[in-house]
């Protein structure tokens, strides 16, 4: 009964941490991003060309908002930067002719619309083609409509961690205690996988590490990558410790957790295509990484559980007719 | 190296494999395992079988070659 009722609540505020968690950051009161608008490649021919660029564009934070804009390029090109409501092409809001530097934009009136933010660079000077030019934005957008109720999401969310972290070390405590909770030859299996699995996920980091420092344009967050590697560790360790066998208490429900598995993964698949952008521009890139990482490993999991109940009744079936 | 003493001695019994795991306190994974060659059990095993069986050491895990 009590192990029961740590599951429930374990499902229960895992759901709404989520939920809640997910609500916040949608909402929250500040964004920031970073991003490099390439205006010539040197040896290339090709220079910017008016509205060429894929606008920056932010979703609807609300009545009223700011925005911190921060410029740093060559001298000679001083960009036009114009926010539009609705539409990139719309009739802009606000528009500025900002040089090196930093600069706010003040409060702004953007009626709980989606945001746009277009960079253009006419006129253009004379430029070196054997030269590239390049110029870096940050934007810190603030918007002070949401920021009570994320902090009400994010106390609530806090609320959750308590019963859930009671109820996780209760479970883990439950099974320490249980003397038949595995056999000789499945403590040896999970060592197995435990190894497996630490050398992929140090692997996987020290991988994604190495791609940051060659790759100047590397776009994935601290969050993408912690949970690129989460759950890269989790497929791992839940294939191999399946594959020999390492616990008991999947046996009765192989089917749920295959089809389960197979479901959260076309889901985030299907998330990554229906988010996913090809033109890029120098505008920052929003495609879903996590999502597909995440869609692939859940999926593995779930055709890797589907292989082994097939491979366990062929199993059963010759030993019945031995 | 496959264990054909073991299933032998199994199939004499008419006990499959889930029973024999059920008898011993292991799961059935781990019998198969041991009966294909693909898992060397402990002593403390090897003995737990031994008495399932009826059998002794000799009989069921010796090497005759």
């Amino acid at each position: 009964m009590k192990k029961k009722l740590a599951i429930i609540t374990i499902i229960i505020a895992g759901s709404i941490l989520w939920v809640l968690t997910a609500l916040a950051v949608c909402l929250r009161g500040t964004q920031t991003i970073a991003f490099t608008d390439t205006v010539q490649e040197a040896g290339s021919g090709v220079t910017y060309v008016k509205h060429s660029r894929t606008p920056v564009d932010f979703l609807p934070v609300g009545n009223e908002c700011e925005f911190e804009i921060t410029v740093d390029g060559p001298d000679e090109i001083v960009p036009t930067i114009s926010i539009s409501l609705e539409s990139s092409k719309a009739e802009p809001i606000f528009t500025k002719t900002a040089k090196n530097g930093t600069f706010k934009t003040g409060r702004l009136n953007v009626g709980n619309k989606k945001i746009f933010l277009n960079f253009d660079y006419e006129p253009l000077p004379e430029l070196d083609e054997n030269k590239d030019y390049a110029v870096r934005y940050t934007i810190e957008l603030t918007s002070g409509n949401y920021a009570l109720y994320n902090s009400i999401m994010l106390t609530l969310a806090a609320v959750c961690i308590l019963p859930l972290a009671l109820s996780i070390a209760y479970l883990i405590s439950l099974n320490e205690n249980n003397k038949k909770a595995f056999d000789e030859r499945q403590m040896k299996m999970r060592g197995k996988a435990a190894m497996t699995t630490m050398i992929v996920v140090i692997a996987t980091a020290l991988g994604l590490g190495w791609f940051s420092l060659i790759y100047n344009d590397f776009s994935l967050s601290a969050y993408e990558c912690l949970m690129i590697i989460a759950f890269i560790g989790i497929a791992t360790f839940a294939i191999t410790a399946d594959r020999y066998d390492a616990y008991m208490g999947l046996s009765n429900k192989r089917n749920v957790f295959a089809v389960m598995f197979s479901i959260i993964g076309i889901i985030d698949l299907v998330i990554f295509v229906s988010t996913l952008r090809l033109i890029r521009n120098g505008a920052p890139v929003n495609n879903r990484i996590d999502s597909l990482v995440q869609g692939i490993c859940c999926l593995s999991i779930g055709v890797e559980v589907f292989i082994k109940n097939i491979q366990n009744k062929k199993e059963a079936l010759e030993d019945e007719e031995s | 190296m496959k264990n054909l003493k073991l299933k032998s001695a199994r199939a004499a019994l008419d006990l499959s494999q889930q029973d024999l795991a059920d008898k011993v306190g292991v799961s059935r994974q781990t019998i198969n395992a041991i009966e294909k060659g693909d898992y060397n059990p402990t002593i403390n095993l090897c003995i737990a079988i031994c008495k399932a069986l009826g059998k002794t050491l000799d009989e069921l895990f010796w090497d005759q070659e």
